[in-house]
């Protein structure tokens, strides 16, 4: 598996340079706009979260696109690489890039609380968590689709898990503000414990993400047979 | 030993099948794989390879059974396909890199005293390599890792007389150590005619025939004349025929032609187009 993490640093190194100013965007902006100027405290981070996160998912989705594109795929499938650490390289390799955005994320917010002295740490972990599940889903869903249709499959479900994703926030977003009824979805996530929220979120999400790693063994080459 | 030995295998698409095939590589020798565009060669690479999932039937692979042990088989496999199958902005160095990784026997020293012998840039990206540049260095990968079998599958189509030239000087230097085999599909006869030992003919799926090359110039030669003297031979003489206004051209076994019809030597290019065209 050396060697695939190998090959993929190496075709990194361009959309290296797109990850770096997406991170100074995303920091500069996070920074500018997190701080609520009235109270001085810190406000939620969802929205940029998502989106700072889904674009990092979708750099390890290029990826596998990538590997199709070369037919690197096909290599590696009649090199001594098996099917199972070729997929769960990609796997581990989102894992990696999750990892790093929630750094990324952490460390601007970890300035933001020393700045503000407003240290709502479990508040934080909790968003933080939620937004990961977003592109750990979007994931989920796309890879398997990837490797058993190919890559155009992979980026149209890409594209409507996250147009559906929107949709959803914006629906919220306007339900919320001229029906009572999302109040009560409001005040199910305001009223239920945090940590089992957390852990409810953690157990779903990852059980779906390991579900679809073990599709994806099965779908890799499932075109051709 | 046999190098490949395949049983009985099959594999059914919508439209097309592989029925039955029987096929045996020598160890130590060269088979090379003939047919005409989808007449099964990189379908039986890929079941060979477990790429794709055979229906029934057996592979063993250097002794080993594929079913069981393809991981560790392809240890000692070199593949080359029509393309090079890797991310075209990687220079060959980080390819040597990456395929250290992956191949337990690669020998870096080997790989890059064969990139120097073919004249490879070394720090070119692939993008920039000509085609056969890319076929080199595909056949370079694939034997800097100790392989005793290389499989190419269409490696020297769409490439100039010259380079197919130096392609088939690499293999013959590959096939020097005796315990050293290649299993190579191609639709240019020619150059299978150069290679080989062993010839066999794939036609819709079906293995037409499969013979010693040079059992093939022993039994079979080719007859020009006319049309009438070609009817005055036995028909189970002629393996296929070809008529025109010109007069007559016919692959035949030598052994049953009378003796005053001049024969000469046979032409495989000709022997596998007069089979498949008898065939339809």
């Amino acid at each position: 598996m050396k060697g695939l993490f190998l090959k993929d640093i190496y075709e990194l190194r361009k959309p290296g340079n797109f990850l770096v100013i997406l991170t100074v965007i995303f920091v500069s902006i996070y920074s500018a706009f997190q701080v609520d100027p009235e109270t001085n405290k810190l406000s939620d981070c969802l929205t940029g979260g998502v989106m700072f996160a889904i674009m990092f998912s979708f750099i390890s989705l290029s990826l596998v696109t990538s590997d199709e594109r070369s037919k690197w795929d096909k290599f590696c499938i009649s090199s001594p690489v098996s099917k199972k650490q070729f997929v769960s390289e990609k796997y581990l390799l989102f894992l990696f890039f999750s990892a790093a955005a929630s750094t990324i994320m952490s460390v601007s917010t970890i300035v933001l609380m020393i700045k503000t002295n407003d240290f709502n740490i479990k508040q934080y972990i909790f968003q933080l968590i939620l937004i990961m599940c977003i592109p750990l889903f979007m994931m989920s869903i796309c890879v398997p689709l990837l490797y058993r249709y190919g890559a155009s499959a992979g980026a149209a479900a890409f594209l409507i898990t996250f147009l559906l994703l929107v949709g959803c926030l914006i629906t919220a977003v306007l339900v919320s503000a001229f029906n009572n009824h999302f109040k009560y979805i409001e005040n199910f996530f305001i009223d239920t414990d945090k940590l089992l929220l957390t852990l409810g979120a953690l157990v779903l999400f990852g059980g779906i993400y390991a579900v679809s790693w073990m599709i994806s063994i099965k779908c890799i080459g499932k075109r051709e047979d | 030993m046999n190098a490949i030995e395949i049983r009985g295998l099959c594999k059914n698409y919508k439209d097309f099948s592989i029925d039955n095939l029987n096929l045996s590589l020598p160890s130590g020798c060269v088979l090379g794989l003939v047919g005409e565009n989808g007449a099964g060669k990189s379908t039986t690479i890929k079941l060979i390879l477990k790429m794709i999932r055979k229906d029934s039937g057996s592979i063993s692979i250097l002794g080993k059974d594929s079913e069981k042990e393809i991981q560790l088989v392809k240890e000692d496999i070199g593949v080359v396909f029509d393309e090079l199958y890797f991310p075209a902005d990687l220079n060959p160095i980080q390819i040597g890199k990456i395929l250290k990784c992956m191949y337990k026997n690669w020998d870096n020293e080997k790989y890059i005293t064969l990139l120097e012998k073919f004249s490879l840039p070394v720090k070119k990206p692939v993008k920039k390599y000509s085609k056969g540049m890319k076929m080199k260095l595909g056949i370079t990968a694939a034997m800097s890792h100790n392989a005793k079998l290389l499989i190419l599958d269409e490696a020297t189509s769409g490439l100039d007389p010259v380079v197919r030239d130096d392609i088939i000087d690499m293999l013959t230097d590959f096939t020097r150590e005796e315990d050293h085999s290649i299993l190579i599909s191609s639709h240019i006869v020619s150059d299978l005619e150069k290679l080989c030992d062993y010839i066999a003919f794939l036609h819709k799926g079906k293995l037409v025939l499969c013979e010693e090359k040079d059992k093939l110039y022993e039994q079979y030669g080719l007859i020009h004349c006319t049309e009438k003297e070609l009817e005055e031979i036995e028909s189970s003489a002629i393996i296929g025929k070809k008529t025109g206004s010109y007069g007559a051209e016919a692959i035949v076994i030598k052994s049953k032609v009378p003796s005053g019809i001049q024969v000469y030597p046979l032409d495989i290019e000709k022997l596998f187009i007069f089979m498949v065209k008898e065939r339809g």
